[in-house]
This record gives structure tokens, C-alpha cells and sequence, in this order.
């Protein structure tokens, strides 16, 4: 069975000037101690993707259909007071930016040993050892000095630390992880990648990976999922989609990656998508550069083959390739 | 290429105090020299807090340097009158959200009339009726073809992009990245291009220079500083980087962070991240050696490497 199983799952935004379909009928599956990347600009709706697997999506949006199963069970249907209990302790998650995420009037130590307080009733006193131990698994260096530094003490890699530390403190079985690097720099950028590996294969961690940044994403994912206005596009091996991208639009996030000197990159014309005021048909056909007359009244499909997927009529008639 | 430095920084400092007496500094640029030549393209890449977007305003002539010296064409700083021009990172803060788009552009210009607007407007590929629209009403790729409209509008020589297209969505990098290129082609710019992307430093630059808290630490033509990195902190950039470029030939995996800029190591500043580091790196800061006529390293063990 798969850990975790989204059946074309829907958010929608209501906002004054219309209603924005952010995600639209998603699905994706994670197996155990797989690594699933979503890939899109801002506003593909990755974003509220992951918020909407655990049931965090605030009004004035809301979860309009579909299903979450995680092991098995179907987390939209939960109480609140269950779905309290899976967050944090079955299902965590890592945010963009770590600062505004910690209490900036609390020692990071006291806010990580809160994780175990709030699931497990355990008396604070007694957590410091495990907090220490903690700190040294995300290879914070002098821990025991550290549990007692608050957050502007810390660089912005020591918080998506210590973020890090609070999201795998009760042995998750998943990891969201929204835009966790994007705000940092390369060098930590490719440090913190290295630590989710680590924990990847330590504790069997599944990780559902959002990022905007196809580079980042192959470092550290099996699959991956683009997203383009709301709707999955292509699915597959991140080998496969980044050597042989079947999707126009995939095709562009991957030339625009390939840097030759001093030529010119590869560019998508046009702007990302109206969501207000999405196109009939292919949503891309806009801004790509196979379009035909027909791409105008596509009704969005996704051809499927063993390994993953594409979204595009010119792949309708020759079949999964 | 004429072999002329059309803009460079003498042994500039710059220091900012952390109290009123000064008596705590944070050293953000500490004696660097750079020169860019006509129409060339020199990156300058770094962590942040390794001072390159400080050096960046200092060559534009937004900071004064504490010490040192700033030459324009080999002439002392007496204000660009415009022909050193800069563009931000974020163009929603760096756009007057109240101002119209012809404002924006023909703030700094003597030509205010509509049509050097208008033209300026279509040289960056934006329909000229944009004049009378304001940022709000404007995608962020569109914002910030304003912000290069409004440096191009003074007519420029050298152009300081502080992270153009960091703040941009994947597939409009792209655009503004071939905008650049196209400028520079058909105008004769010169850029310095200030990024942490090693990717678009491979891609647009002719030189690079690599800075570490707040010194530069490696210079030299892009493809010999990619390809044959002296200095350990360049090869530890080059191996964190997920883009598409040269693998350096040794690897050095990442470790710890930049140290504090307020009272840096001894001796050279990357010691306590460099797995090569030895009893002389302690005591000893290195100088710039030239490894080659245009390469230069300031680390004692170069020639191991």
C-alpha cells in the first residue's frame, strides 16, 4: 500500500474578484521512503498542494473535493481534534522561511521540546537530553549551548535546522517540505539537501518536496511532478523528466536550466497565467510553442504509462511514449 | 576589446559601525580592488554576507567607500551623471508604487520628453502606453524591464545588476536574461553582475570574482575560474551549486557557515570552513597570487591545486 494517496483533490480560492481553482483534481502517490518533487512557477498551486495534504489550507480557501488517503485512511473525512494528532507527529512539515516559524521570545530548544509536550504529555524538565540529541542528528554543532539560543542568534541555516529538528522530533512517516532552501543560500542550500537525504535513509522518511527550482529538485528526488495553473502536467522518474521532458512547458523549465556561454537561454514567451482568467482548453497552449488550432478546445487528460505521465494533445494520438 | 578599466575600485573599505562610537564594525568590505573593461560582463559571487552587493553599491556610487577609491574612465568620483547605472533585485521596492511608469523611467534623465520614454520602454520590450500605467498594474517580469528601461535611460556605459532575475519566476529569468544580453550586444553595455546563481555567472560573464567575507579571494576569466579553481571556497561554491556547470576536479563538501564579520578569523577568513587548512592559514593572510596573467588566488596552498 502506498503511504500516502491524493485522489484528484481540488482547492479553491473565493476571493472578490472571482473564484481561482489553485488546485485542480491533483493526484500524486508517495511510497514509503520515496521523495516526490512538485515542480511550477508561483501560482502553479504547489504551494497550496502540500497545505492542502494536511488539511492546513485557510479560508478564503478551501478543499472543494477529492480524497487524502494515508495509510489508508482519508484524512479530509478526520475531526479536527484527529487530524490535530497525525500533524506533527505522522505528517510534519518545513516551511520556506524558518524565521517566521519560530517564536522569537522563546530558546529553540523550549520550542522544539514543545513537539513532544503537545503529542506526548512528557514533562519538559526531562526533554533536554532528548532535544540535545536532536540538535546533533541535524548537525547543529556545540547542541548544548544552542538549546538555550534564541532565534535571532541563529543564522538562517541553523533555523531551517531547528525547523528541521521540531519536524522529525516524533518520527514522522512524512516530510512536506515547502520551498525549504529557496531563501537560503547554495552552500547551505546544499547542506540542508544532504541532511533530508541523511534522514531519508535513516529513518525511512517519505518527503513530498515543492520547489520552483527543477535543479534542487533532482538532487534530491525519485519522482517528480510539474504543475503548471492549477493542474498536474507531466509525472515521472526524475531521471526521465530531466534528460527527456515530454511536456512543452516541462521542456522549458529544463532548456532554460541548460546554461551555454554567452548564448541565449532558452525562454518561455508570455506570463504565467491569468488565474482569474484561465484559457479554454490547454492552459498552456498560450505560451507554447507546438500550440495548434485544436489545443484551444483540449480537455486536459492525462496519458498515462507505467512510470508516470504527460498532459498534452500532441502526445493524444501516438499514445504513452 | 580595448584593454581599458572603464570603472574600478581601489583598495575600497567599507565598515559599518554597530554603535555610535563605532566601536563594533562589521567589516563588509575590506580592501578590495576590482576593474571591469568596456563592454564586458564581471560577475561578482559570494554567500550572502560576503559583501558583494556592498561592493556592488560602492562601484554604482550609492555608498561612499570609508577608504579607497572609486575611478570612472581613470577620473576620480565626482557623480556619473548616469553613466554608472544600477538595477535591484526586487522591483517592488525598488519602483515607486505611486509613480507612473513614465516617472519612474524619466526620473533620472534631462530628456523627459514622452518619446525617449516611450523608446526607452520598447528597447526593453514593453508596448510604449505603458507610460501611463503604475507598477501595481504590471507582472513582476514587467517590473523589472521598467527598472532596466530606467537605467538605460540616462544612457548609460556600465550597468550594476545587484540579482536581476533572483526575484523572478523560473521561466521569466530566462527573458530578462536574453533582454541583458541583447542590450549589451546591441549597446556595448558593461555589467557587473552580482549573483549567487553560479549558472547565470557561467552563462553571461566574461570575469568573475569570487568574494568571502568581504574579500575577494579568486579572480579571473570565468571559464579558468570554473574549469581550474585555485581557491577552496570557489571549488566548495561550485560543488554546492545544482546547476548545470563544471564539476570542479576536487570536491570539497560544505561545511559550517560564514564567520562573523565583526572580528573575522586570523590570518585568512575561509580557514575555519577549509579542509585544507594548515598552521600557516592562521597566522598568515594570504595575498592575491597571480596564477596566471589574468587569474589570481589569495590562498598559500594554490599551487597544490
Amino acid at each position: 500500500m502506498k503511504l500516502l494517496e491524493v485522489e484528484d483533490l481540488s482547492v479553491e480560492y473565493h476571493l472578490p474578484q472571482g473564484k481561482v481553482k489553485a488546485v485542480d483534481e491533483v493526484s500524486l502517490t508517495i511510497d514509503k521512503g520515496e521523495v516526490v518533487g512538485v515542480v511550477g512557477e508561483s501560482g502553479s498551486g504547489k504551494s497550496t498542494l502540500a497545505h492542502a495534504v494536511i488539511r492546513l489550507v485557510r479560508p478564503p480557501g478551501k478543499i472543494v473535493g477529492g480524497r487524502v488517503l494515508f495509510n489508508g485512511q482519508d484524512l479530509l473525512k478526520l475531526n479536527d481534534e484527529d487530524i490535530r494528532k497525525i500533524r506533527g507527529k505522522e505528517i510534519s512539515m518545513i516551511f520556506q522561511d524558518p524565521s517566521s516559524y519560530l517564536n522569537p521570545v522563546y530558546p529553540v530548544g523550549f520550542q522544539i521540546a514543545e513537539v513532544y509536550e503537545a503529542h506526548n504529555n512528557t514533562n519538559m524538565k526531562e526533554l533536554n537530553g532528548e532535544v540535545v540529541s536532536l540538535l546533533k542528528k541535524v548537525r547543529i554543532t556545540d547542541s548544548e549551548v544552542r538549546v538555550g539560543s534564541y532565534p535571532y542568534e541563529l543564522s538562517g541555516g541553523m533555523k531551517q535546522r531547528i525547523l528541521i529538528a521540531m519536524a522529525i522530533a516524533l518520527k514522522p512517516k512524512l516530510l512536506i517540505a515547502d520551498e525549504p532552501t529557496s531563501a537560503l543560500d547554495t552552500t547551505i542550500q546544499a547542506e540542508i539537501l544532504s541532511l533530508l537525504n541523511e534522514l531519508k535513509e535513516e529513518y525511512g522518511l517519505s518527503i513530498l518536496f515543492i520547489s520552483h527550482d527543477i535543479g534542487v529538485v533532482s538532487k534530491i528526488a525519485d519522482r517528480m511532478i510539474v504543475m503548471y495553473a492549477g493542474k498536474v502536467v507531466e509525472e515521472g522518474p526524475v531521471r526521465r523528466i530531466v534528460e527527456e521532458p515530454l511536456h512543452p512547458y516541462t521542456k522549458a523549465l529544463v532548456l532554460a536550466t541548460k546554461t551555454a556561454r554567452k548564448k541565449k537561454l532558452f525562454s518561455i514567451p508570455g506570463t504565467p497565467p491569468d488565474m482569474f482568467n484561465l484559457p479554454k482548453g490547454c492552459t498552456f497552449y498560450p505560451r507554447c510553442p507546438y500550440a495548434k488550432e485544436t489545443c484551444k478546445e483540449w480537455n486536459y487528460k492525462m496519458i498515462r504509462d507505467h512510470e508516470g505521465g504527460v498532459a498534452c494533445a500532441i502526445y493524444e494520438n501516438t499514445g504513452s511514449s | 576589446m580595448q584593454f581599458m578599466k572603464i570603472l574600478e575600485a581601489v583598495n575600497v573599505h567599507k565598515y559599518f559601525p554597530l554603535d555610535i562610537f563605532g566601536r563594533k564594525k562589521i567589516r563588509a568590505v575590506d580592501d578590495v580592488s576590482v576593474y571591469v573593461t568596456p563592454s564586458e560582463t564581471l560577475a561578482i559571487v559570494g554567500e550572502s554576507g560576503s559583501g558583494k552587493t556592498t561592493l556592488g553599491r560602492i562601484l554604482s556610487g550609492l555608498i561612499k567607500p570609508d577608504k579607497g577609491k572609486i575611478l570612472y574612465k581613470g577620473y576620480g568620483f565626482n557623480g556619473f551623471h548616469g553613466k554608472v547605472q544600477m538595477v535591484f533585485q526586487n522591483p517592488d521596492s525598488s519602483l515607486d508604487p505611486s509613480w507612473q511608469i513614465y516617472d519612474i523611467v524619466s526620473e533620472a534623465t534631462n530628456n523627459k520628453s514622452l518619446e525617449s520614454v516611450a523608446e526607452a520602454l520598447e528597447t526593453v520590450g514593453l508596448n510604449p502606453a505603458y507610460v501611463t500605467k503604475y507598477p501595481y498594474e504590471l507582472s513582476g517580469g514587467e517590473k523589472q524591464r521598467v527598472a532596466i528601461a530606467r537605467a538605460i535611460a540616462t544612457e548609460p556605459e556600465v550597468i550594476i545588476l545587484d540579482e536581476p532575475v533572483s526575484a523572478l519566476d523560473a521561466s521569466i529569468r530566462a527573458q530578462i536574461l536574453n533582454l541583458l544580453l541583447d542590450l549589451q550586444e546591441k549597446k556595448g553595455y558593461t555589467y557587473v553582475l552580482i549573483d549567487h546563481d553560479l549558472g547565470r555567472v557561467w552563462h553571461i560573464s566574461d570575469r568573475v570574482v569570487v568574494m568571502y567575507a568581504g574579500k575577494v579571494v579568486e579572480e579571473g576569466k570565468t571559464e579558468e575560474v570554473f574549469q581550474n579553481p585555485k581557491h577552496p571556497y570557489t571549488m566548495m561554491l561550485l560543488s554546492a551549486s545544482t546547476s548545470s556547470i563544471p564539476k570542479p576536479k576536487i570536491h570539497v563538501d560544505i561545511q559550517g557557515e560564514l564567520p562573523s564579520l565583526i572580528d573575522p578569523p586570523s590570518g585568512c577568513r575561509f580557514r575555519t570552513r577549509c579542509p585544507f587548512a594548515q598552521e600557516k592559514c592562521k597566522t598568515e593572510e594570504p595575498q592575491l597570487y597571480s596564477t596566471s596573467s589574468e587569474h589570481k588566488v589569495a590562498c598559500h596552498l594554490f599551487e597544490k591545486f
